[in-house]
């Protein structure tokens, strides 16, 4: 049958290779460039969080009175601010700061909201009655309005505040993991692990969780933006962290002040911020499609 | 439909209480004193002592004399009638009174800009369902994904910037006349701009599919006719659930657009009494944006169900 010598070689060498859980899903990823230019924007923008500060000649709390106000030029490639500090300088501490805050909140939010969502959805009855009443209370109000009075009880530090963001945006998390553990607990292996005598611990750490993991990263890639806005709009209203510790939102509002005359002071933190806030959605878009072809 | 209603009221009200308490708690349990903070920062002096008798005189005031549980049944007593007595910051007036001069401003930006977008939105939502997946369609739901995932005072610095500084269209600060009104309303704006236009492509597409759409164009009917007279009107009901929260999110949301364009409405001075750790204040407008928030979203779900009688028959509002 076969011609041509060169296509029984390639009939040769084909192999069907095994592809993994992740394999599949980073094909289906790769398909939206968007996804993956964000993807690859948010590991640039890690790398600058770590490498910037170690390697920038200038640090946040460095004034220099003889360059106030100055344009972008090689010395300062993003000029300087109203105390002659490097603008990119604190852009990249800025960048630290939200970055700490995204990933920091949604960590305190994924733990609590897995702890409440399993439990109430594993327990079921009375339990669950009662800790999803609770977050429906939490839901129906504006995270905004708790997270501002627990800054001003918690006080103003990095730390505080990203426990402030995760313990008021938890509710949605909650809600998302009890509704995978319903789903989860009917399935015929679950009844199968109980009849061997797996706890009920067990059967939520090894058996829940892990099928729940595509829909609590989805949430969590649209909630670490989240964090990082709110970050930001608790510095923008003079609540953020204690200046001269630079975050985005303090230097929007610091630039707002110097706009008509100094323009750059503004547009470089509101353009950083806004690329990396687009970057984390986009991510988070194409992740969603990743684990659910469906909602293409 | 009653007992749907009463249930609802009910659970707004146990809900308020809830946030009554968890903020009292909060900020009973939060370091500092009013009296000795304001001296500090006020007169400049290292000793913060006062003389016992004005903190106690002070104190007697606000009730903090009293026992924490008695300080808190007096502020639910009182605020179910709307009054929160004066803050620390003003003493000279009532919190309810700056509530009702500040709120109106914040309150009109919202519904402003909930009325400019549904006028772009709306029609943009349109044009990219009929337009799907050509370049318009795509510009749109980028535009609109860009809307929807910036925060509203980013939005306002490109405003500021295209619009005041480059183009000099509009001004860029002051308060008081009407055109101070559109760079704060245009931020507020684009967020709504964005899920409206989304949700109405979103919508329009699946109706565009069904059948007696097909029906209609097969009949002959122009765009006016089938677009605009069958296919619209099953997706503007729904909407109210798409600007419902996004009117509830925005009144609470102009704190930061207040902030950056220094507008003297209720969110500039909440976040101003939460900086001074001016506590009455912080409270009674936590309680007051909360109650307007769950309120806004009752009445939406209310006016959702009259308008939508299966919406009423699956969310159990009737028997």
């Amino acid at each position: 049958m076969v011609e041509n010598y060169n296509d029984v070689k390639t009939i040769n060498t084909f192999e069907i290779k095994e592809r993994s859980y992740f394999s599949i899903l980073w094909g289906r990823f790769k398909k939206n460039k968007m996804a993956v230019i964000s993807l690859y924007f948010i590991i640039f923008l890690i790398v600058v969080a770590i490498v910037g500060p170690l390697v920038s000649p200038y640090h946040y709390t460095m004034m220099d009175y003889t360059a106030l106000y100055q344009t972008p030029n090689a010395k300062h490639w993003m000029g300087t601010d109203d105390g002659g500090r490097d603008l990119a300088t604190l852009i990249v501490y800025g960048l630290r700061n939200a970055l700490i805050v995204g990933f920091g909140a949604g960590l305190v939010e994924v733990f609590i909201g897995i702890l409440i969502g399993a439990i109430a959805g594993y327990l079921g009855g009375q339990v669950d009655n009662i800790l999803m009443r609770f977050v429906d209370i939490m839901f129906a109000l504006p995270s905004f309005l708790l997270n501002l009075v627990l800054v001003v009880v918690l006080g103003r530090s990095l730390f505080t505040i990203l426990l402030a963001i995760g313990l008021t945006s938890w509710a949605g998390m909650a809600r998302l993991v009890r509704g995978q553990v319903l789903t989860v607990k009917q399935l015929e292996y679950i009844e199968a692990a109980k009849a061997l005598g797996a706890s009920n611990l067990t059967i939520i750490l090894r058996y829940v969780i892990p099928n729940s993991v595509g829909p609590i990263a989805v949430a969590l890639s649209f909630n670490i933006p989240g964090a990082m806005m709110m970050e930001s709009g608790l510095s923008l209203i003079g609540l953020g962290v204690m200046p001269p510790m630079p975050s985005w939102g303090g230097l929007i509002s610091q630039g707002s002040r110097w706009m008509l005359s100094y323009p750059h002071m503004i547009l470089f933190p509101a353009g950083a911020f806004a690329l990396t806030i687009l970057a984390f959605t986009f991510f988070g878009d194409g992740l969603r499609d990743a684990f659910d072809p469906k909602t293409e | 439909m009653l007992k749907y209603v009463v249930k609802r009221i009910g659970f707004i009200i146990i809900a308020l209480f809830f946030v009554s308490l968890i903020t009292f708690i909060l900020i009973k349990s939060a370091p500092g004193n009013y009296v000795e903070t304001e001296r500090l920062l006020s007169q400049n002096v290292t000793d913060v002592t006062v003389p016992p008798e004005v903190k106690a005189a002070w104190e007697k005031a606000y009730h903090l004399d009293k026992p924490a549980w008695q300080q808190f049944l007096i502020f639910i007593a009182n605020a179910a009638r709307f009054e929160f007595g004066p803050s620390f910051q003003y003493p000279s007036t009532t919190i309810e009174k700056i509530i009702m001069r500040t709120f109106p401003i914040s309150f009109r930006l919202a519904v402003m800009a909930i009325g400019l977008a549904l006028i772009i939105g709306i029609p943009l939502g349109i044009i990219a369902a009929v337009k799907k997946d050509t370049i318009v369609d795509r510009i749109a739901i980028l535009l609109s994904m860009i809307g929807t995932s910036l925060p509203n005072y980013v939005m306002a610095v490109f405003l500021i910037y295209v619009l005041a500084l480059e183009l000099h269209l509009v001004p860029s600060i002051g308060w008081g006349e009407p055109k101070h009104y559109v760079l704060p309303v245009l931020s507020l704006a684009i967020g709504p701009i964005g899920s409206i236009t989304r949700y109405m492509r979103a919508s329009l597409v699946e109706t565009l599919n069904r059948e007696y759409i097909r029906v209609a164009w097969a009949k002959g009917g122009g765009f006016r006719e089938v677009v605009l007279k069958h296919a619209l009107r099953n997706s503007l009901i729904p909407l109210i659930t798409v600007v419902g929260p996004q009117l509830a999110y925005l009144t609470v949301g102009t704190v930061f657009v207040e902030n950056l364009f220094n507008i003297p409405g209720l969110g500039k001075f909440y976040a101003t009494a939460a900086i001074y750790r001016d506590y009455p204040m912080v409270m009674g407008t936590t309680v007051f944006f909360a109650t307007i928030v769950m309120l806004t979203n009752f009445i939406v779900d209310i006016i959702y169900g009259i308008l939508d009688p299966r919406i009423r028959k699956r969310s159990m509002m009737e028997g």
